[in-house]
Order: structure tokens, then sequence, then C-alpha cells
């Protein structure tokens, strides 16, 4: 029996359940989670301060004050949330013949896609976090890739309001090279620039790079170079340091091609698991959700829209490194 | 487009190159090289950057012959009499081609 307008709120109700199902699978599967902040927020423009270190505590003799520690030192960002959406059609002939595998078949590749564009879009901040200002990100929209002192995500000079002095979270190698290949060596050159970073004020403030993401092509080198007993490519008998130092590596697939077409397979990045949320922020307003259908006088087709609000941004730099593995 | 920088407090400071443009990746990287090796902050070396001055040999060669370039606000005084001059030599309309 055919899928008539009286049928109309069982269908939609079934089509919800196989949204909400396919949306938690597609949901799980976004890499992108690990390391973005997912914000929640009402807000339709959200403000964002990123310090890099305030003066710290000083000795105090008797009777005298503390010194105001200000919120002055940072850098602010405004992020503005961004409508993404599409509509699921319903037409006349599925519904007429009940053809109830390709209405099923229809909401759950939708809601794939749009997860997966969506994972997309957070690994390719992270891809062209290295040359311009700005793409063209996978909805159209154009992305800002700069952190929020003004300098593109991963860069050897990143600046902040205090004083001259700069820092990096460019990977290099140990022969100061930028954007190494994937190697031992500027895995553990990451790892010791990364613990050595010092704030404005001179303090250091070690940032642990404890997770490394690689695209599948670097899957295998990045998994013997990091859970390898000994040192990866040696015949001697020495421990692997890097074994204990990094607890996982990542295979991220959305690392293999950007979604501007760029191939960005020999790309990888370290992160500090405490603090990469600090760097990378995705604000959501609303969830990709799908609402009830409009009906099409001319087509009869039902059309299920489908939205989502939120906005991507990189912010305080250092808790992600990366390299284009160019060199 | 809006990219939700504090230009406000970056461009003074010398961190951007304008309001809502930022710097490129060469433009930051010889700021920073130049400011480092005079010991100078930032928005001293800006306004030399901004005018294509990308190396510290050209920094210094700027400096000896006494150069000093406009600054933001000098270099936004300057293209504001330079649009009211042509107005009035135009009356506003278009200069054809």
């Amino acid at each position: 029996m055919s899928l008539t307008t009286a049928k109309y709120p069982a269908l939609t109700d079934d089509l919800q359940r196989i949204f909400t199902e396919s949306a938690k699978v597609s949901m799980e599967n976004m890499m992108g989670r690990q390391i973005y902040d997912f914000v929640d927020t009402n807000r339709k423009t959200y403000d964002h301060l990123t310090m890099y270190g305030l003066p710290g505590m000083s000795g105090i003799a008797e009777g005298q004050e503390l010194p105001t520690v200000t919120s002055q030192e940072g850098d602010s960002l405004t992020i503005t949330q961004r409508r993404h959406g599409n509509k699921i059609s319903i037409t006349k002939d599925m519904r007429m013949f009940d053809l109830y595998n390709q209405i099923k078949q229809a909401v759950k590749s939708s809601v794939d896609t749009s997860f997966n564009q969506w994972d997309q879009a957070l690994a390719d901040l992270i891809l062209n976090g290295f040359t311009g200002t700005s793409y063209a990100d996978v909805f159209g929209f154009t992305q800002s890739n700069l952190a929020n002192d003004g300098v593109v995500l991963f860069s050897a000079s990143h600046t902040n309001n205090v004083n001259s002095g700069t820092a990096r979270n460019l990977i290099r190698s140990s022969a100061g090279t930028d954007n190494p290949a994937l190697t031992r060596d500027p895995v553990f050159q990451a790892i010791t620039d990364a613990m050595n970073y010092q704030d404005p004020n001179s303090v250091n403030r070690p940032i642990n790079l404890d997770e490394l993401y690689v695209s599948p092509k670097n899957a295998d080198l990045a998994e013997r170079i990091v859970y390898s007993t000994g040192v990866v490519n040696t015949p001697n008998v020495d421990i692997n340091p890097i074994k204990g130092r990094v607890k996982k590596v990542y295979t991220w697939s959305k690392l293999t091609t950007s979604g501007q077409g760029t191939d960005t397979s020999a790309y990888w990045s370290m992160c500090d698991s405490s603090r990469v949320k600090d760097s990378l922020l995705n604000i959501v307003a609303q969830p990709i959700k799908m609402h009830d259908a409009e009906n099409v006088t001319e087509t009869q087709n039902w059309l299920y829209p489908v939205d989502a609000y939120f906005a991507l941004r990189a912010a305080w730099p250092f808790g992600i490194w990366g390299s284009t593995g160019a060199n | 487009m809006n990219d939700g920088l504090a230009y406000e407090k970056l461009v003074p400071a010398g961190r951007a190159k304008a309001i809502g443009v930022p710097w490129s990746s060469e433009e930051n990287e010889a700021l920073c090289l130049i400011a480092q090796a005079t010991h100078k902050p930032f928005c001293d070396v800006a306004p030399f950057v901004r005018n294509g001055v990308l190396t510290l040999e050209d920094y210094e060669k700027a400096v000896k012959k006494g150069l000093t370039p406009p600054t933001e606000e000098k270099a936004r005084e300057i293209a504001k009499d330079k649009f009211q001059d042509e107005i009035k030599t135009t009356g506003g309309k278009k200069k054809k081609k």
C-alpha cells in the first residue's frame, strides 16, 4: 500500500529514527572530535580570549600589597556561527510505490555525507594551516586559517602582545629544516621544542606532545616509530623513548586529500591531548538536525530540511604542532 | 571577510598589516626577524614592513638614510587628502581611460 499523506506523521517519525541512528554512528566516526573543543553555545558571535601566560607570583614582604594580575595580556577572537544545510527529497514515486528502502537510504546517505563533510572541514583547518590567510571550505564559505595572534596556524614566528618574542609550532628537524617528512628525528625534535616552550614572560610552560595524527599512507611508518620496542630501523638493542612519550597514533583518513583537492597525505601533526582543545575550536549552536518536511505542491515531493549552525577557528596555536612533510 | 581577529589591537601593535589585513607569512617572518635583531618593538618595525622592507639589510639601509615610512594613521591621512584633491579636480566624475 502506498505511503499517502495520511501516513506522513508515521513516515516522519520513522525517518527521524533513521536519522538519529545514522547520526549517532557517523558522529562517533568523526575523528576531528578528538582534537576540537566542541563548544555548545546559543550565541551567534562567540568571544574567545587566549592568555599567553599572565605574570606569575612575586615574593611578598610583610605588609606589602599583592601585585595585580590583569587580563590585558592575550589576544581575543570573535567567532560567528554559520548555517549549513540541505534538503532530503522523498519523491512522490518513492511514496507511491512504497520504496521504503530508497527512502531509508536517502536519509542515511545524506546524514553520513554531512558528518563526513563536517569532519573534512575540521581536518581542512589543519591542512590549510601552513600558508595564506584563508581558503574556501567544503561548504563554500571563506574560512580563516589564522590563530588569534593573526598568524597562520602553523608558524615558526607566532607573536604575542607583551613583547617582540616569538614562539613556534611549526615542526622542524634537528638540523633546523621546517616541514620535515615523518621520521623519528623530527618527532623527537617536536617533543623537545614543545617541552621547552616559554610564554612571553619567559616562564617555561611545557607542552607535552603525546598524540600523533597521520594520514593512512603514513600510518604504518608512524606506528613503527612510536610503538616499536627498540629505536625504529636500527639493529641495536636501545629502547624506544618515543614509545613512552607519544601515547597514541591516530590515523585520520581526512588528512589524505584536503577538501580543496590538494594531496596532503604527507602532512602530519602532533598534539598535547590536554591542551589541544585550547587550540582548535568548533562552536556549535545546533548540531545537524532534520526538520519536518515541506510539501512541494507541484512535484509532490516531501522535502525534509537538514541544517546545522557551527563555526570553526584556530585559537591558542601551541596545543597542536604540524608539518607538511615536504622536506 | 570578517575573520574575527581583534585588528583594533593588532594593527597599532604592529601585529597586522592593516584593519582586516593580516601579515603574509613572508612579511611576518621579516617583521619578527628585524624586531628581534634590532631589539625594537613590532610597532616600530611594522611601518617599514608595510612599505616593502623585508630584510634586515634593507631595514638598516632605510634607517641609515633617515627614511621614516608613514605610520598607518599618516598613510590614511595622505590617502584621504589625495582623494579629496581628486574630487576637487574631477568634480567626482570618473576619469576617462
